[in-house]
């Protein structure tokens, strides 16, 4: 077995003048082969007829002895098929072995490489091929059918081995292999086309092209569904014939030109169609260019996007109704007016009430807003809803009768009015805040005691074209009451539209009032929060400058009083002066004790500006405080100063409290001293102590019958350094601001009362229960 | 108190340091004096880096350390020298205007010996000062890197 390249020259080493003549012979029958194979190419539509039917010609001129094609897979790895011609029921064996993916020698070589495979004597050389020993004596000759790359398959045909390396004859079996191979490709590229262009007409989105003059050049099947017609109908046609000169013009037309100018174009569009349904499409033009890049075409592709956009328009009108609700509720700006009936009434709710209402006592309600919208509706009569709701003008009497004849009605009333169509119907408004949204119409009816006026309705029925039979009998249905049964229906009806509207107004407003409250308890947190930040900015600042103040007065007052010593060490050095020496001793003494005072008293001022910042910072032990045991206690500390002054202190059983022991016993020891402080020098001072419980709050008083302080100082007395008596006593003037202080931190409240010359009452009030005020107030200061 | 026992004042208030010298003196207690105008010159000291006077070796120390200093306050000295092995056994008295209860925990907490708050109450003073002196007094001063006695 030989690779013989098709230029090769060899020569055959046989008597060449019937050499010559039996080539001659053999090279037309090939030719003749080949000529009919091309003719095949040409007609044929199937790849393996195509294979087969070369076959039999490639032999049936006697060209080939015998011929095989193996046609195989992109990857040449599996045999699809296999035809064969001059070996009869023989190949079978052969044919299985290929199928199962055993290839001969000559097939793995033919198709690995892109050159003539000749095998000069298959019976000597292909031991393990079933078909070599049907060679006898003749040449085989493999070619892979390739083109471009890709290869489709094989080809092997035998001659006399003679010819097998006439180029010649190698360049015509080339040539015959090329066709073939060409003619397997071209197959295979328009099966592709056939399949891409099946994908596309059974495509479920609508797609076109389009030539530039607007011109449908193909549609796909559903393109033609839309437009109810047929692929053949649209072809050929223009766009304009289709969607109409309105929509051509104002949508279709500027989006092609932009496209056909080069631009990839989407838009939606809101499309009527023939078989009467509107869609949204969402349109896609893409421009179609061609080998040299010339827009030649657009092409269209449309999709159905209605399901999409209904949905959202659904939830659009939802959440608008939402918005509304919100709206009038969140704003206080905005009103009931703002809303629609369906808005505030619970719609469904009271649809199954009226039903089941209608199913009781039989009579027909609809609740209709003021636009005419019909919400509620139950037991409507034949005569409106299959004639009179059914025929425009009768329809818009309907309306207009909803409408107009309705009006006016005070609230909790009703009126009783023939409708334009002549039947008898009351309407009863419902009013929400002030405000007319709707009626509650009942009807319709007749009375018992009226005969219609059958003249009339005939004449309706022949205006409007109703059948008369069948009209007055729908007539003869509608229910007959009497005036009285009307009379207590309807003021029924006037009741509960009353409760119905009072319910959705008293609803409304509640979740207005709780929306306020919200915010105003939002605000409030926010301004506790801010105040909480400036107070530990103060107590920062108050601690940080209460140090300082502190430093020079420790060089102030220890440098006075170095200098006193120093005086009493000269003093003891020069014991004998003049007295005008000595009168400048006592004023140098004399200095130095204000200065010395001075500094003490600014030291106390000091230490109690720190004691109140550091009660700001300190942290909060809140408990139940058993008020009784904390004030003995508090006054035990106290006992030798009230003693001395002869103090009376009593208290009845006072009421337990939330708070932290420490600073509550701070407080009452505070008002007790200020008690015994400013005590009226004229009586033995008397401090009672009494306790309530208020609400939330437990409320103690000190009182006491001391000096008394002048109302229109009342209010000053919390005030940082406020002293009502400065010469008085020591005291820094810190001791209400510290109480108050404690108290505000422990979520209560302080004040006094009081009537010069006869007493002061001080009252604390602490909270009994822990709230979130306290809390809150723990942790920010924690 | 051995006289030996050298006394570090770190002190930025010139007027406090006089004050403190002059009472230590009035209480009878002679030893050297040596005054330190903040806190980074009293680690400078005693970690013996940058100019001197450094500590020496063989002396004892105790110190009065002031707690609001500029650039090295006086609990940041004080961490320093607990945290060192040799120098946390000098005796260290915080001598300061604070008198909140959580800065003097916190002062106890790091290992200072003894916590004075400066009171304008000048007898007060004098009484902690002298106090102080007693402590000196009792208290056996190690002598850092040798053994004393």
């Amino acid at each position: 077995m030989a690779a013989v390249n098709s230029r090769s020259q060899s020569h055959a080493p046989v008597s060449e003048l019937y050499f010559d003549r039996d080539r001659e012979l053999h090279l037309k029958q090939v030719l003749l082969a080949i000529r009919n194979v091309g003719r095949l190419i040409t007609t044929e539509t199937n790849a393996q007829r195509l294979a087969g039917r070369a076959c039999q010609v490639l032999t049936s001129d006697l060209g080939y002895h015998n011929a095989w094609i193996a046609l195989t897979d992109q990857n040449s790895c599996r045999v699809t098929m296999t035809v064969s011609s001059g070996f009869g029921p023989r190949f079978r064996d052969f044919e299985t072995r290929l199928k199962s993916g055993e290839f001969p020698r000559c097939m793995r070589k033919g198709l690995s490489s892109d050159h003539l495979i000749v095998v000069e004597d298959p019976v000597a050389e292909c031991h393990d091929c079933p078909l070599a020993r049907h060679y006898a004596g003749r040449a085989a000759m493999i070619r892979c059918l390739v083109h471009e790359e890709s290869i489709y398959g094989i080809l092997s045909v035998s001659l006399p081995a003679r010819f097998v390396r006439d180029p010649e004859e190698i360049s015509l079996f080339d040539e015959l292999a090329r066709d073939i191979g060409f003619a397997l490709h071209r197959l295979a590229a328009s099966e592709e086309t056939r399949r891409l262009n099946h994908i596309v007409t059974t495509l479920p989105e609508p797609m076109a092209f389009l030539s530039p003059d607007y011109t449908y050049l193909a549609v796909n099947e559903i393109y033609a569904t839309f437009y109810d017609t047929s692929l053949e109908k649209i072809r050929g046609r223009k766009v304009v014939e289709f969607c109409g000169q309105d929509i051509f013009k104002k949508y279709i037309k500027p989006h092609l030109d932009r496209c056909l100018a080069g631009e990839e174009v989407r838009y939606s569009l809101k499309v009527d169609f023939p078989d009467q349904i509107t869609r949204w499409m969402d349109m896609i033009y893409r421009p179609y260019r061609d080998d040299s890049g010339t827009i030649v075409g657009v092409i269209v592709h449309g999709r159905d996007v209605s399901a999409h956009m209904e949905t959202q328009e659904k939830l659009r009108v939802s959440e608008q109704r939402v918005r509304n609700i919100l709206d009038t509720v969140l704003s206080p700006e905005k009103d009931v007016a703002d809303l629609a009936l369906e808005d505030v009434l619970d719609v469904e709710g009271v649809q199954k009430l009226m039903d089941d209402l209608y199913q009781a006592l039989g009579i027909p309600i609809g609740i209709v807003d003021t636009e005419g919208k019909v919400l509620v509706a139950t037991g409507w009569q034949e005569i409106c809803t299959r004639f009179h709701r059914n025929h425009p003008e009768t329809c818009r009497n309907c309306l207009e009768s909803d409408t107009q004849l309705s009006r006016g009605v005070e609230p909790g009333t009703f009126r009783s009015y023939r409708c334009k169509n002549n039947m008898w119907d009351t309407a009863t408004p419902l009013v929400v805040g002030g405000h007319h949204l709707g009626n509650i119409f009942m009807g319709q009816f007749l009375y018992e005691d009226e005969e219609p006026d059958l003249e009339l309705f005939r004449n309706q029925a022949r205006k409007y074209g109703f059948d008369e039979t069948a009209y007055l009998a729908a007539l003869d249905r509608v229910p007959r009451w009497s005036r009285d049964k009307v009379e207590h229906a309807l003021r029924f009806f006037a009741q509960l539209s009353h409760v119905m509207s009072t319910n959705a107004y008293a609803r409304l407003k509640l979740a207005s009032l709780l929306q306020e409250q919200k915010l105003a308890k939002e605000e409030l947190a926010r301004l506790n929060a801010v105040l909480q930040a400036k107070n530990r900015e103060l107590e920062q600042i108050l601690f940080v400058t209460s140090h300082d103040l502190r430093s020079p007065l420790v060089n102030i007052d220890g440098y006075a009083r170095e200098l006193s010593l120093d005086l009493g060490e000269l003093e003891q050095k020069c014991p004998s002066r003049g007295q005008e020496e000595t009168h400048l001793w006592e004023d140098i003494r004399e200095s130095l004790r204000f200065i010395r005072s001075g500094a003490s008293r600014m030291d106390q001022l000091l230490a109690g500006l720190l004691r109140l910042s550091r009660l700001g910072r300190a942290a909060l032990d809140i408990r139940v405080l058993d008020m009784n045991a904390l004030l003995r206690e508090t006054i035990e500390n106290m006992d030798f100063k009230i003693r001395e002054s002869k103090i009376h202190v009593y208290w009845e059983d006072l009421p337990v409290c939330l708070g932290d022991a420490v600073q509550v016993g701070q407080v009452f020891a505070n008002l007790v001293d200020n008690a015994v402080k400013y005590r009226h020098p004229d009586r033995q001072c008397s401090i009672h102590i009494t306790g309530e419980i208020r609400d939330e709050n437990a409320i103690y008083c000190v009182r006491d019958n001391g000096k008394g302080i002048d109302p229109a100082h009342l209010d000053k007395v919390f005030e940082i350094f406020h002293r009502l008596e400065p010469d008085q006593g020591e005291g820094e003037g810190l001791g209400l601001t510290i109480v108050r202080r404690v108290v505000d931190r422990l979520g209560g409240d302080i004040w006094a009362e009081s009537i010069p010359n006869e007493g002061s009452a001080f009252f604390v009030a602490l909270p009994r229960r822990k709230d979130n005020d306290i809390q809150r107030k723990e942790t920010g200061n924690a | 108190m051995h006289e030996n026992v050298v006394i570090l004042v770190a002190e930025d208030d010139m007027g406090h340091a006089g004050l403190i010298r002059k009472n230590l003196s009035r209480a009878g207690i002679v030893n050297k004096i040596i005054h330190f105008p903040d806190g980074q010159a009293i680690l400078d000291f005693l970690f013996r880096q940058g100019d001197p006077p450094h500590r020496e070796a063989g002396v004892g120390y105790v110190l009065l350390l002031d707690i609001r200093m500029p650039k090295v306050d006086g609990v940041q000295v004080l961490e320093r020298l607990k945290g060192d092995s040799e120098l946390c056994r000098i005796p260290v008295t915080m001598i300061t205007t604070t008198d909140d209860p959580r800065e003097i925990d916190r002062c106890h907490r790091l290992g200072c010996n003894n916590y004075i708050t400066k009171p304008i109450d000048y007898e007060r003073f004098v009484r902690a000062i002298r106090q102080l002196g007693l402590f000196l007094a009792v208290v056996q001063v190690p002598d850092i890197t040798e053994t004393v006695d």
